[in-house]
């Protein structure tokens, strides 16, 4: 693209109508002060090339000039692959675009309106329509690199179609044109097939989808088909393995049947046999019921005339033994009496021992009555020697005259004060003590004692000052003595004070000194402590009593003792002896008792021989009855027994037939048993059992054959369906979408596979085109600071990564350069990338303040190097500093102020 | 009668099983045959729809000879199965036998073995005690003993033919025609194999057995008649030399009746640069041309040098991936997906030039 004009009205800053011509060979350099609108105009070029016309929003609303609701509209003027064109855009309000091209004759006719121009201009920068604000690379194409702002590091990162053609133009060489198609056509039969370029990339749902669906369904019917074989297998083999049941449980049935037959008539024959025994049996039975029944009643006849002969013998004997223990049983009687009585006559109660009983207690009062006696006396007389001893004390104690407790604590308390402030004094007053070696007058000026004092030898006298102590001693001296001023008088006003108090306090007691009171308060406490003691001796004494209580107490005692010695005088000369009287009763009891168990056991033996006589006659009057009562029995059973008249004769002749019969009923009885030994006892139980098995085998049988014929009969329903033509075409189904998925999947794969292939070893391709972009972006900043000071490293996007400073080893960041290196840097790097861009068609470089930081030679440099590149590049650089420009001969220049294009230099190419 | 290998061309084959049977009849009336027997294992499973049932009696009906067939392990005589459908009674010359009894035929007694369980391990001849005054010819489904194949079931003695005293003893089970000579080199006992090849590695089989006895004991007279209406071609090369493709390609565009031709060909080997055009063709052919087809190529792998294509395009990242996907078409084991993708890539090539 180069630039041939630009009209602006009403965007951003810049109201206008600005028009701003830009030379189509030269230079351009339109300079002017900060806020000139400089920047607005980079931008509206931008905007009118990149932007949608019917762009809107917020960011878009920041097209109108600031408080203002005008519409912004942009016309610019370029070339393009040799054509000239002009895109006119207004935006925001009743957007429009349109996009003339320039014929032979110079009129500029519409070729594209709204849209459609947008996108043919963005086309021709390669730029793309996104909103996303970090695919600046995206949205500015080739702009990104040919127009740059002020920002140092305004160099966006390359991406999107412009980053792929700007590689394509490096490597162009490798694929060449039918490359780039083939590469398309892999393309397009790639996203055919999958979802996405990357690793993510999903088969598309088509073919490959369709044809697992149909394999799905195609397996499902498969399996159906197979599992109504199977049934038919699984029903076959239980059908086959029944009938196999069925026959085998069939010749078991048959092998029962012939048992049984057999069986049935041993058994039929057993029964025979058992009938006739039971009536063998039988007859049996009865033919010694009746040898039994006759011998029976010979026995009895015969028991019964031996019985009546042996009753008729002991009658006389027996009625002798009755009447002999009636007689001892009626003397044993009377004995038993008599030895009860002589009992009851022992265990009758003995006055003896009650007179004994009551001398032992009589004796035990008396004792004690003394006994206590005794004990009162002595407490009466504790008591009345402890009251008598408490009087006494009472009295000591009134005539003492002490003090109370408390009145003496207070004297003690003065008398202390007392000496605690004469102590004081004396500590604290000047002191003179005088011993006289003969007679002398002291006469005391001031202090203590005042006045004059005639002392005698060897008499001391001691004078007192407080601070000040003056006195003289007549013909001799006049001794002055000073010392601190003290408070000694006024301790000495308390010492006469406590000691008027101390002498008030003792007055009433009428002692001569305070150590007199102290002796006689000494005393008192003794006394008191004595008090104390006689009245606990008392209290002792006399204790819940009374004086009076224990003097009646006494009186009853006396009196009870007397009546006591009344009934036993003895006692007054001798007192009773306790033990010896209850020896005397306890002997008697002794003796007392030793008699009654004498009569007791003689009437117990009496009694013993009175129940024995009695039951011995008892006996011997039921053995009489008894023998009386057989003999009657015994004639009345011969009676009854030979009520028929037959003889005994006759009776065991009859007996004798009854015998031979019974033989001949257990000879036929032992000859069926005989018989039925050899046979099976059981055979009737046997064939029974026989019988119910071959029921249940027929049942069984029955249940066999229902169930395979049951089995057999769904075999039938399943396979009159024809489910193997069904399973054939399943399978072959199944099969020709087996192949077909393969095939599918294979080619899909083999798709993949080649154009990641392609993008391999494309990218790899690649990877070494960035190296000569590098290699002249370093040349170019060499070039500018007129010496080697970095090797530029570029990133995939071929934006400035790092650099490698000349002379280190490893690589560093940008920001580690100095500010004018860095926008070198970019600049070198942008320049760089523009020959490539510039390759096929000059191209526009539009700078806005590029070089702001660098010093005055680098400039220099950098202009002998724009200048170099005019051929290549239509240079258009903004600035705000003219006079950094001014070496830079042959620019076409504009100063631009306030909106407005003030000035213009040599725009010759100007006139497109 | 199933076909799982032919996938929708299954129809087709088995349609030609059926015209094969229709000449089976036409060559016993040529023939005219006393009478024909079916030694089991005419239906693959007693599962298949009733409609083939009938037609196959049908067809056989049309003989003009008794038709006598014993049950095989495939359609055994169970209940529910192919031989209990009404078509068999409605036809009177034909004969299912489904007892070991006896039965009188024309100019003799023929000893039928069917097979009831499927997975018998008895001989089913073992029952026959042929009359010494009459020709006496036995029908059996089973696996001859110690022979070719392993299997066990319904095992038939080598000798069963002489050991039963049988002039002949008709055999079925195997698809391949197959006879067992005796020591004086008299053939007693044969299988004649299915009538239609079913598979592409049988041998010998699409033919039917026509057997004259004079006598009673006199030695047999074998003859093999094919049936079969289907040609089944199997071939498999090893590509060792260029152009060989291209041969082989000449060979199946020559083959006859290619409507009732069924055709599987699996290459190994090389693929020459110059054999890439060949092997289209080759492919083409043999999937486009016949009743059935199928080119397995998977086993070829591209030479060192990769085909022509790869040395004519441009010097770069292009040629690098050709080159690269070669490499992998001939690592071992090869990888067929690599080798399609170098396919792709030749084809996508040559579209846009």
């Amino acid at each position: 693209v180069i630039l041939y004009s630009v009209h602006i009205e009403n965007f951003k800053g810049l109201r206008g109508p600005l028009d701003v011509p830009f030379d189509e060979n030269e230079i351009n350099l339109v300079l002017g002060p900060n806020g000139a609108g400089k920047s607005t105009l980079r931008e509206a070029i931008e905007t009118v090339l990149v932007e949608n016309h019917n762009t809107s929003g917020a960011a878009a609303e920041q097209m109108r000039p600031r408080d203002t609701t005008l519409a912004p509209s942009i016309t610019l003027t370029f070339s393009e692959g040799g054509e000239v064109y002009r895109v006119s855009k207004t935006f925001l309000d009743s957007p429009n675009a349109s996009l003339e091209h320039r014929s032979a004759s110079g009129q500029f006719q519409v070729i594209a309106k709204g849209k459609a121009a947008d996108e043919q201009v963005r086309a021709m920068l390669r730029s793309q329509s996104v909103k996303a604000k970090d695919k600046v690379g995206e949205r500015l194409g080739f702009l990104s690199v040919l127009c740059g702002n002020q920002d140092v590091r305004a160099l966006p990162a390359l991406s999107g179609d412009a980053l792929a053609d700007v590689r394509q133009m490096l490597g162009a060489q490798l694929s060449g044109q039918r490359g780039a198609a083939f590469e398309q056509a892999v393309r397009k039969k790639f996203l055919a097939a999958w979802t996405r370029e990357d690793e993510k990339a999903k088969v598309k749902k088509g073919r490959l989808a369709e044809l697992e669906d149909l394999l799905t369904g195609a397996r499902e019917s498969l399996a159906a088909s197979q599992a109504s074989l199977a049934q038919v297998g699984d029903l076959e083999s239980s059908a086959r393995a029944a009938r196999e049941r069925h026959r085998e449980t069939s010749e078991s049935l048959e092998t029962f049947r012939a048992q049984y037959t057999a069986l049935a008539a041993v058994a039929r024959q057993v029964t025979d046999l058992r009938t006739k025994r039971a009536i063998a049996q039988s007859t049996l039975e009865a033919a010694k019921a009746q040898y039994g029944q006759l011998s029976r009643e010979i026995e009895a006849i015969v028991e019964a005339g031996v019985k009546k002969g042996r009753c008729e013998q002991a009658q006389s004997r027996l009625a002798d033994v009755e009447a002999t223990c009636l007689r001892e049983r009626d003397a044993q009687a009377e004995k038993a009496e008599l030895t009860r009585a002589h009992w009851e006559q022992s265990v009758a109660p003995d006055p003896e021992i009650d007179h004994l009983d009551k001398r032992v207690e009589a004796a035990i009062a008396h004792l004690r009555n003394l006994e206590e006696q005794n004990a009162l006396r002595d407490r009466l007389q504790r008591a009345e020697n402890a009251a008598r001893r408490k009087f006494e004390l009472e009295a000591a104690l009134a005539d003492l005259n002490a003090p109370e407790a408390a009145t003496w604590a207070e004297i003690q308390r003065t008398a202390q004060q007392a000496e605690e402030a004469r102590i004081r004094v004396e500590t604290l007053a000047l002191r003179f003590e005088i011993q006289a070696e003969t007679e002398l007058t002291a006469e005391v000026l001031f202090g203590e004692p005042s006045g004059s004092a005639r002392l005698e030898q060897g008499q001391i006298f001691v004078a007192l000052g407080d601070g000040r102590l003056k006195l003289r001693l007549p013909g001799i001296a006049t001794l002055d003595l000073t010392g601190l001023a003290t408070d000694a008088t006024e301790l000495r006003h308390k010492q006469q004070e406590s000691e008027k108090s101390l002498q008030r306090l003792i007055a009433p007691f009428s002692v001569a000194a305070l150590s007199d009171l102290a002796s006689r308060v000494e005393r008192c406490n003794i006394l008191s402590g004595q008090l104390v003691v006689a009245d606990a001796e008392l209290a002792a004494a006399l204790g819940s009593d009374t004086l009076e209580t224990i003097h009646n107490r006494e009186c009853d005692l006396a009196a009870s003792r007397d009546q006591i010695l009344a009934a036993e005088p003895s006692w007054a000369a001798q007192q009773p002896d306790v033990q010896k009287l209850r020896a005397a009763v306890a002997r008697r009891k002794a003796d007392r008792e030793q008699i009654q168990a004498e009569a007791r056991a003689v009437w117990v033996e009496a009694d013993r021989g009175r129940t024995a006589a009695a039951d011995a006659a008892a006996t011997a009057t039921a053995n009489w009855a008894s023998n009386t009562e057989e003999l009657a029995a015994a004639d009345e059973t011969l009676a009854r027994l030979q009520t028929d008249g037959r003889t005994l004769g006759d009776r065991r002749e009859d007996l004798d037939g009854k015998r031979r019969a019974c033989d001949r009923a257990e000879d036929d009885l032992r000859s069926i048993d005989l018989t039925l030994a050899g046979l099976p006892q059981d055979a009737l139980e046997r064939a029974t059992e026989l019988a119910r098995q071959i029921e249940i085998v027929k049942s069984q049988l029955q249940e066999i054959r229902e169930s395979y014929q049951q089995d057999e009969a769904v075999m039938r329903a399943i396979l009159f369906r024809g489910p193997y033509s069904s399973l054939a075409a399943a399978e072959e189904r199944v099969r020709q979408l087996e192949e077909e998925y393969a095939g599918e999947l294979l080619r899909v794969n083999a798709i993949k596979r080649l154009w990641d292939a392609i993008q391999k070893t494309k990218a790899k391709a690649l990877e070494g085109l960035a190296e000569p972009v590098q290699q002249r972006a370093t040349d170019i900043l060499e070039r500018i600071a007129g010496a080697p000071i970095a090797t530029i490293e570029l990133g995939a996007n071929l934006a400035p990564s790092s650099v490698q400073p000349d002379g280190c080893t490893a690589e560093a960041p940008l920001d580690q350069m100095s500010a004018g290196e860095q926008e070198q840097i970019y600049f070198a790097t942008r320049v760089a990338l523009a020959e490539v861009v510039a390759q096929n068609e000059r191209q526009v470089l539009l700078l806005d303040d590029p070089l702001v930081n660098t010093d005055g030679e680098r400039l220099a440099r950098t202009f002998d190097l724009i200048e170099e590149h005019c051929g290549r590049l239509q240079f258009v650089i903004l600035s705000c500093h003219p006079d950094s420009y001014d070496p830079l001969h042959g620019a076409a220049r504009q100063e631009l102020a306030h909106g407005e294009i003030l000035a213009m230099e040599s725009l010759v190419g100007a006139t497109a | 009668m199933r076909a799982t290998q032919f996938g929708e061309k299954g129809e087709r084959v088995r349609a030609a099983r059926l015209e094969s049977a229709r000449r089976i009849i036409a060559e016993a009336t040529a023939e005219k045959v006393d009478f024909l027997l079916l030694a089991g294992d005419v239906f693959e499973h007693n599962g298949v729809e009733r409609l083939k049932i009938r037609e196959v009696a049908r067809i056989l009906s049309s003989a003009p000879c008794p038709v006598y067939i014993i049950p095989g392990n495939h359609d055994p005589y169970i209940a529910g199965s192919v031989w209990e459908d009404k078509s068999w009674s409605e036809w009177p010359n034909l004969h299912v036998l489904t007892e070991p009894v006896p039965v009188q035929v024309t100019g003799g007694m023929l000893y039928p073995c069917p097979v009831v369980p499927t997975d018998s391990r008895d001989d089913p001849t073992a029952w026959i005690a042929a009359e010494t005054d009459r020709l006496a010819v036995g029908m059996a489904h089973g696996t001859v003993e110690n022979g070719a194949y392993g299997e066990l079931t319904h095992p038939i003695p080598r000798n069963a033919a002489e050991a039963r005293g049988l002039d002949y003893l008709a055999l079925g089970h195997y698809h391949s025609q197959v006879s067992y000579a005796e020591p004086d080199g008299r053939i007693r006992m044969a299988y004649s194999g299915t009538h239609e090849p079913t598979r592409f590695d049988e041998h010998s089989s699409g033919n039917v057995l026509i057997v004259e006895i004079p006598s009673r004991g006199a030695s047999p007279q074998l003859k093999r008649v094919k049936t079969g209406c289907l040609e089944w071609i199997s071939r498999r090369e090893h590509i060792e030399h260029p152009g060989q493709i291209s041969l082989l390609a000449d060979d199946f565009d020559r083959l006859p009746t290619p409507e009732h031709t069924l055709v599987e060909c699996r290459l190994a080997g090389t693929l020459f640069g110059m054999d890439d055009e060949a092997l289209s063709r080759l492919v083409e052919i043999v999937e486009g041309r016949f009743l059935f087809g199928r080119a397995d190529v998977s086993g070829l792998v591209p030479d060192e040098a990769g085909p022509e294509w790869i040395d004519r395009l441009p010097d770069g990242y292009l040629r690098a991936t050709a080159q690269k996907l070669l490499a992998c078409a001939r690592s071992e084991p090869p990888d067929p997906v690599a080798a399609v993708a170098l396919r792709q890539f030749s084809r996508l090539w040559q579209e846009v030039s």
